[in-house]
């Protein structure tokens, strides 16, 4: 339960000194990244705890290696929680981890992404600086929302020491239904449908020719819904296991992730595939080459989970690289993945 | 300390050669689409904040994305700046022209080009009214949530570059939750696509929402559309004094309700609306609650037992529900009139826009209203109370420079406390040029620098709406000398 801001920027100013490169690390929790040649670590993993917690604000301040089970223990103890379900491998990962990688879980489909959650960061760029963006507040829109921009970059531009993250009540009860269904589109149809009943959808997946849906809310909204949809109920377990990353096809290094804005297009892949987040989400494998795969998919971006980003044209990357050298002009980040 | 623009503090302009930048256009754009006389642009030299004015060298009117981009090409060869506008309805001088640059006008890009009912999304042009997307989606009974109150007239895509927020957006976000891409046009007339769920490298959709136009020119923007809920209930909730009203707002969420709004205005607001609009505010109060609780019928019979519960318990003098549709309206009516009806009450209002914590709502309010007596002027508040989202109107008389000047040091002090209470200047109206003195109180010059560097990053010449959002390090410290004074 420590703060290790000023030891951290130390060793940033020493690596930037000596030309050393700079990995940063969280609880290495995403064992399919390796940490590159010739960097040293710089490891966020001791500097931990809650910084400031008031639930009738509805705002957490945490700081970046805190693992993000004992920050949902800590939340639940209030009634609250974490609506976007940041995935939390083998219930490992650190929420400064999580914010590198900006994967949401199941519920953020519905509930608003780990990206939508940012309320303000305090990060060590690649001078030495701590820096603040954003804030404790709900709404800020002074300066570029750097916060949300970090969500996603892989310790490419700058490390994050603290997050400051909106949460909310804690559902009073869940129910997990799962249908047979071999037809993922279908699957995703009745989901739209329920969707336009305004049930309290918090869930829906579909994997091996079968539809698990969960819905969160009043328990006097959920009690009908068993007998009014069908299905089997199932223990709410199967959505944690997913957003653990720790079953079937997202066991050992995850598959590519094909983002779709549209859930209902249609998907013409031949091989095992997990749909997620109510259509929005495709997990597979890779096969083929890229732009074939996505077609297929109906997406418009593929991710890799080791080299992150596989898709945008030549002027996002052009972005990319310019935002780059502005955060860290000497290129003392070296993001994990990279390596041979 | 003045937020006009100076060369000085600001640096220098650049110097464009006029015939020559308007021969250019007009080989562009057809001929209407160019205003050059003083006469037809006079109607765009302020946006939504009359005390900061400014004729453009030449306004500009595309239809097309594609003549967006030859725009920006052309200026980008010659070195022109270019400020982009939406509705001018902006209340921080963003839109406000350049005097050497190019004003580009989006308001004919204004197509609803799609409503994808099965995947809940809509496709729209940057020149759609906010409003007009729920009027296109209602036929499917969908909506699109962000409603600012300026809804009628303010377009997506200034929406956009200021991440505008409504009163429904406690329980559905701000503009960047609810757009799930956006095509921008560079500085250099290119065209990129970015989205809300690209992972795998930094978000730069977030980055561009609430930019304010200095890093691209949104140019198309795909948008989350909600299923309407099938129930509403509003509340409306009288208070004997503002304290109580303040800590009603931290129970009603303590108490783990998420209203889809939750508004709050004080007396002098209440009076100014209740004349304005009719609504049947209690003229007594000291202050009023409006408390929204919208999803399925049986959420939201559960929640609102619970909310009248907990508003009781918290002294309401008045709790009534709006009986109808029609009320509920009407309700409604009085809290997004209340900008026009406070400027019923006096010749001018300065709104403000800083945000604070929740728990800091009781005590920002006295601190205002002992402000309000040592300026001498009266100040109306209206807020989102559920995000803590302050707009003091302070009432003055633009006529009058010496009431200019106390209602711009009154606004001042307003801000650098939001920011002394753990808040910001501004929560949805942005910085434009009005609130960049004031940048200097929330930010370091280590933060500026990086803004800077973002900037120059995407925009190295420094064309795309010069002078506005981030404070030259000049600026901050002229700022900071005359503070310590
Ligand atoms: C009575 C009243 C009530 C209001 N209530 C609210 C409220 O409840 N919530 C709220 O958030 N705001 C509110 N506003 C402020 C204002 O309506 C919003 O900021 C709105 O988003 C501005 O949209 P616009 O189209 O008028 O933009 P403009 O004023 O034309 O421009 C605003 C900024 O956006 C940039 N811009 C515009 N279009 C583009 C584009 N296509 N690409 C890139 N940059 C662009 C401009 O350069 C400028 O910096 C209110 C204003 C008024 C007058």
């Amino acid at each position: 339960m420590s703060d290790r801001s000023s030891k951290l920027a130390e060793k940033v100013r020493a690596a930037r000194d000596a030309g050393q490169a700079l990995h940063i690390r969280g609880n290495g929790s995403k064992h399919w990244l390796e940490t590159p040649d010739q960097a040293s670590t710089l490891s966020l993993a001791g500097h931990q705890g809650i910084v400031s917690y008031d639930p009738t604000e509805l705002v957490v301040t945490v700081r970046a290696g805190t693992p993000i089970t004992e920050l949902e223990q800590a939340l639940a103890e209030q009634g609250q929680m974490l609506a976007c379900e940041p995935v939390n491998v083998a219930g490992r990962s650190t929420i400064g981890g999580a914010l590198a990688l900006g994967w949401s879980g199941p519920r953020s489909a519905w509930a608003g992404t780990l990206r939508d959650f940012v309320l303000g960061m305090k990060v060590l760029t690649a001078e030495g600086d701590i820096l603040s963006f954003g804030g404790q507040v709900m709404k800020n829109v002074a300066g570029y929302d750097v916060s949300r921009l970090l969500v996603g970059s892989r310790g490419g531009l700058a490390a994050v020491l603290e997050v400051s993250l909106k949460v909310l009540p804690l559902p009073e009860q869940e129910l997990v239904l799962s249908f047979t269904n071999d037809d993922p589109l279908a699957a995703m149809r009745r989901v739209r449908e329920w969707e336009g009943q305004s049930l309290p959808l918090s869930g829906a997946l579909w994997q091996a020719g079968a539809l698990m849906v969960r819905f969160s809310g009043r328990t006097t909204a959920l009690s009908h819904l068993l007998s009014r949809l069908g299905g089997e109920a199932r223990d709410a377990v199967v959505f944690q296991r997913h957003r653990e990353l720790s079953a079937g096809l997202l066991a050992g290094t995850p598959p590519l992730r094909l983002y779709r804005q549209r859930p209902l297009s249609a998907i013409a892949l031949d091989q095992d595939f997990i749909l997620d987040h109510g259509g929005r989400l495709l997990w597979a494998r890779a096969g083929g080459d890229l732009a074939t795969l996505m077609a297929a998919a109906n997406a418009h971006a593929v991710e890799s989970p080791v080299a992150g980003v596989q898709s945008g044209n030549a002027v996002t990357q052009h972005w990319h690289t310019a935002l780059a050298k502005a955060f860290d002009p000497q290129g003392l980040w070296a993001p994990a993945g990279e390596a041979a | 300390m003045s937020a006009h623009y100076s060369a000085e503090l600001d640096g220098a302009l650049p110097v464009v050669d006029r015939a020559q930048v308007l021969a250019g256009l007009c080989e562009i754009l057809p001929a209407q689409a160019v205003l050059d006389d003083t006469e037809r642009q006079r109607p765009f030299e302020c946006d939504g904040l009359p005390g900061y004015r400014e004729l453009p060298l030449v306004t500009v009117l595309p239809a097309t994305t594609a003549e967006v981009q030859a725009v920006l090409r052309f200026c980008h060869q010659l070195g022109v700046p270019v400020v982009a506008r939406g509705a001018g309805t902006g209340l921080s001088g963003g839109a406000l022209p350049c005097p050497v640059g190019v004003l580009l006008v989006l308001s004919r890009l204004d197509q609803v080009l799609e409503i994808d009912a099965d995947n809940l999304l809509a496709r729209v042009q940057p020149g759609v009214r906010n409003l007009a997307v729920s009027e296109a989606a209602a036929p499917h009974s969908l909506y699109y949530a962000p409603d600012p109150s300026s809804q009628i007239a303010c377009s997506v895509g200034g929406n956009v570059a200021e991440n505008a927020g409504g009163v429904h957006c406690l329980k559905y976000g701000l503009t960047v939750h609810n757009v799930l891409s956006v095509s921008v046009v560079t500085v250099a007339g290119e065209l990129l696509d970015l989205y809300a769920d690209d992972m795998g490298a930094a978000n730069l959709l977030a980055l561009v929402i609430g930019s304010e136009g200095m890093l691209g020119v949104v140019t198309e923007i795909t948008v989350r559309l909600r299923v309407l809920p099938p129930r509403t209930e509003t509340l409306l909730v009288g208070f004997a004094t503002v304290a109580e009203a303040g800590q009603a707002v931290a129970a009603i969420i303590g108490g783990g309700i998420i209203p889809a709004g939750l508004e709050m205005m004080d007396a002098l607001a209440v009076q100014a609306a209740e004349d304005f609009a009719g609504a049947g505010y209690p003229r007594d109060a000291a202050a009023v609650l409006l408390l929204e609780l919208d999803g399925d019928a049986d959420s939201v019979a559960a929640e609102l037992t619970s909310a009248e519960n907990i508003l009781q318990t918290a002294g309401a003098t008045l709790l009534r529900r709006a009986q109808n549709e029609q009320e509920r309206t009407l309700f409604w009516k009085g809290r997004k009139s209340a900008f026009p009806a406070v400027g019923r009450i006096a010749p001018d209002y300065y709104c403000m826009d800083g945000t604070i914590p929740r728990r800091a709502i009781a005590d920002m309010l006295a601190y205002i209203a002992a402000l309000s007596e040592e300026f001498e002027l009266q100040v109306a508040n209206v807020f989102h109370a559920g995000d803590g989202n302050l707009h003091p109107l302070i009432l003055f008389d633009a006529n009058q420079p010496e009431q200019v000047e106390r209602a711009e040091a009154l606004g001042g002090r307003i801000l650098e406390q939001s920011v002394a209470l753990g808040g910001a200047i501004t929560g949805e109206h942005g910085v434009g040029r009005e609130k960049i003195n004031y940048m200097a109180a929330q930010f370091s010059d280590e933060e500026l620098r990086l803004f800077q560097a973002i900037k120059q990053a995407l925009d190295p010449v420094g064309l795309l709406n010069p002078g506005k959002n981030i404070p030259t390090l000049k600026r901050c410290q002229e700022y900071r000398a005359v503070r310590a004074q």
